[in-house]
């Protein structure tokens, strides 16, 4: 008798916490546009860091718009309904979609800090982007722009002459 | 009379602009050359803002029933060289003898050495940059241009692999020549913003202005006129009319899907016309350092390593080569933002005669016929995984992570005309011209008999050079 009880009760509280997990996972999905997926990824992984608002808000717009189609595939669909996980909690790291996440964190962080003047500074610290937030300069449309990459140098080294300069 | 040319060439892409460059070399004033191109003369600003290189989808212009595999033909004057990355590799000795050395695939009735001036004149030609501390393939001279600068990860591995690893040598400009600025290290080779590597518009469109050439753009050859072995016209359609025009030789540049078409729709039946399609298969990993900064090189792709490329591993498994990235991608981790390397490593693969090009009776559009790259590429694709972690022991590697399927596209189409000295196994002889109808030339990468991991254009743009000079 007792043990029929407990198991009516546990099935009881599994059915409602199936229920709930699927009302919040629903609830999640509708109430987050996609946009809060990026700027979560951008709290997470660049949140000691100090953005001017606007530009912020501009470029997870740009953003949203020059990746339709990866969020909306399924995977960030799923990752949209788990986002309070995500923001909250270091769970996803032990789950199958680590190494999802840790691909589209990298490409968030990447076309932020490129689109920026963050690269461009003396100062990379957070503590400088407190006093002087980084700007969003616009997205990079990288055939329209020169040198994507803030980092490549071009000269010849060990100050050879050009036509007989060594590539290391 | 006013129909008939001395030569005529279909397409105007590499080997259509590097055989007609010897081709004007070798000839007095009073020949006569039509070239005809199906697509039409884009700016480069026009492709820079439409983000495209042609006016057809791949669906326009053939079909291709396999939706894991895809195919780049790009119908426009100047053809894929607007497309192109511009890396300009050499094959090694050893790619020309596979059989002989390993036991597979099939030998090149040409060697390396029969090519090798024409390399060198096809890399002054498009003012290559390139190592000049050593070269994994003999020369005969130094690159034209000095050597990109390096990143710091390619730095390190070429202190450690001096045999094997190198500055790429490419056709991005280094230093600014007369037509085209330094490479600015964008990552969109394909649309390069400044027009930096080499195209034929922006070093060769001076041959089309030459009064012996004419040319005619949005004009589709549909087949030649074949007799008593030769060819006796060309058909093309231009402005929704048919025409015929004679020629004394003919030179097929089309590339590897539509010249095996043309032949196929002149009736010619062969079973290697077409067939043996093939192009290198390629996957992608990103190594992650420990606390080395990447990315300080001088252009969009810095190093080649060699280290799993040559040697007895081909009897059994694919000769890779290793492309090293410059081409930012961020670690998502303050302050070990550039602690990542992308790698690229591209296989050799072995083609198949059933891989092949035929034509949809329907509409006469080329048809691709493929499968899956063959199990000796996989093996080497699967042993790989091990074996880089080796190849880039000298960098302090934190982790190697690998992309999760091969890339579906090369963008190099080869095979399915493939030169040889028999006749029963090969369509055109080691000067390119078909063993069937002796006026008939085929050029490009439908001629490769097999097909190594180094990219093809400089070697398609050696073979035109080397085809023309022996007219």
């Amino acid at each position: 008798m007792t043990g029929a009880l407990l198991g009516r009760r546990a099935f009881l509280v599994g059915i409602t916490a199936a229920g709930g997990a699927v009302l919040a996972t629903g609830a999640s999905l509708v109430l987050s546009d996609p946009a809060a997926s990026i700027h979560a990824i951008i709290a997470k992984r660049l949140g000691v860091l100090t953005f001017e608002p606007e530009g912020l808000g501009k470029f997870v717009g740009d953003y949203v718009e020059q990746n339709e189609a990866r969020i909306s595939d399924r995977r960030w669909q799923f990752f949209r309904a788990v986002l309070p996980l995500y923001r909250h909690t270091g769970l996803l790291k032990a789950t199958p979609m680590a190494r999802y996440l840790y691909r589209r964190e990298s490409e968030v962080v990447s076309a932020l800090l490129l689109s920026s003047d963050f690269f461009m500074r003396a100062d990379q610290s957070p503590e400088s982007t407190k006093i002087t937030p980084i700007r969003y300069l616009g997205w990079y449309e990288d055939n329209l722009c020169t040198s994507r990459n803030p980092f490549a140098r071009f000269d010849f080294p060990s100050d050879r002459s050009r036509d007989g300069a060594r590539g290391h | 009379m006013d129909n008939n040319y001395d030569l005529i060439l279909v397409g105007s892409s590499f080997a259509s602009s590097f055989f007609l460059l010897e081709y004007l070399r070798r000839f007095g004033p009073d020949r006569r050359v039509l070239v005809l191109e199906w697509g039409r003369r884009r700016s480069h600003q026009e492709n820079i803002e439409s983000r495209r290189h042609s006016d057809f989808d791949f669906e326009d212009i053939a079909h291709n029933p396999h939706p894991t595999k895809q195919w780049v033909s790009n119908i426009v004057f100047g053809g894929n060289s607007n497309c192109w990355w511009a890396c300009t590799p050499r094959m090694l000795p050893s790619d020309f003898e596979l059989n002989s050395k390993y036991g597979v695939g099939v030998d090149w009735p040409i060697g390396y050495d029969d090519l090798e001036p024409f390399y060198a004149k096809a890399e002054q030609i498009m003012s290559v940059s390139g190592p000049d501390d050593g070269s994994p393939f003999p020369r005969s001279t130094p690159y034209p241009q000095p050597p990109h600068r390096f990143s710091e990860p390619d730095r390190v591995l070429k202190q450690a692999n001096p045999d094997t690893f190198f500055v790429m040598p490419t056709a991005r400009a280094r230093v600014a020549t007369k037509n085209r600025p330094a490479c600015c290290a964008t990552s969109t080779c394909h649309l390069c913003p400044i027009d930096a590597k080499f195209t034929v518009q922006n070093e060769l469109a001076w041959l089309y202005e030459d009064p012996r050439v004419e040319l005619r753009l949005n004009a589709k050859v549909t087949h030649l006129e074949l007799a008593a072995g030769v060819a006796k016209g060309v058909h093309y359609e231009k402005d929704g009319r048919t025409h015929r025009v004679a020629g004394d030789l003919i030179g097929l540049c089309a590339n590897a899907l539509m010249n095996p078409s043309i032949l196929l729709r002149s009736g010619v039946s062969h079973p290697w016309v077409g067939g043996g399609l093939s192009e290198q298969v390629s996957n992608s990993a990103k190594i992650y350092l420990d606390n080395l900064d990447a990315f300080q090189g001088s252009t969009s792709l810095t190093g080649h390593g060699y280290m799993l490329y040559d040697g007895m591993h081909r009897r059994e498994r694919a000769a890779c080569l290793i492309e090293f990235s410059n081409k930012p991608v961020l670690r998502p981790e303050f302050g070990r933002w550039r602690q990542i390397l992308p790698v690229k490593l591209i296989y050799e693969d072995l083609p198949k005669l059933e891989h092949k090009i035929d034509i949809d009776s329907g509409d006469g559009k080329p048809r691709t016929i493929f499968g899956r790259h063959s199990d000796y590429t996989q093996r080497a694709i699967d042993e790989n995984r091990q074996l880089l972690a080796r190849a880039v022991s000298a960098l302090p590697v934190e982790s190697i992570e690998y992309e999760g399927q091969v890339s579906r596209t090369e963008a190099h189409i080869l095979g399915t005309a493939r030169m040889g000295t028999d006749p029963s196994t090969s369509v055109v002889d080691p000067g390119l011209t078909m063993h069937s109808h002796r006026n008939v030339l085929v050029l490009g990468g439908s001629a490769f008999p097999t097909c190594a991991p180094a990219n093809p254009t400089l070697t398609i743009c050696a073979l035109s050079l080397r085809a023309a000079s022996m007219l």
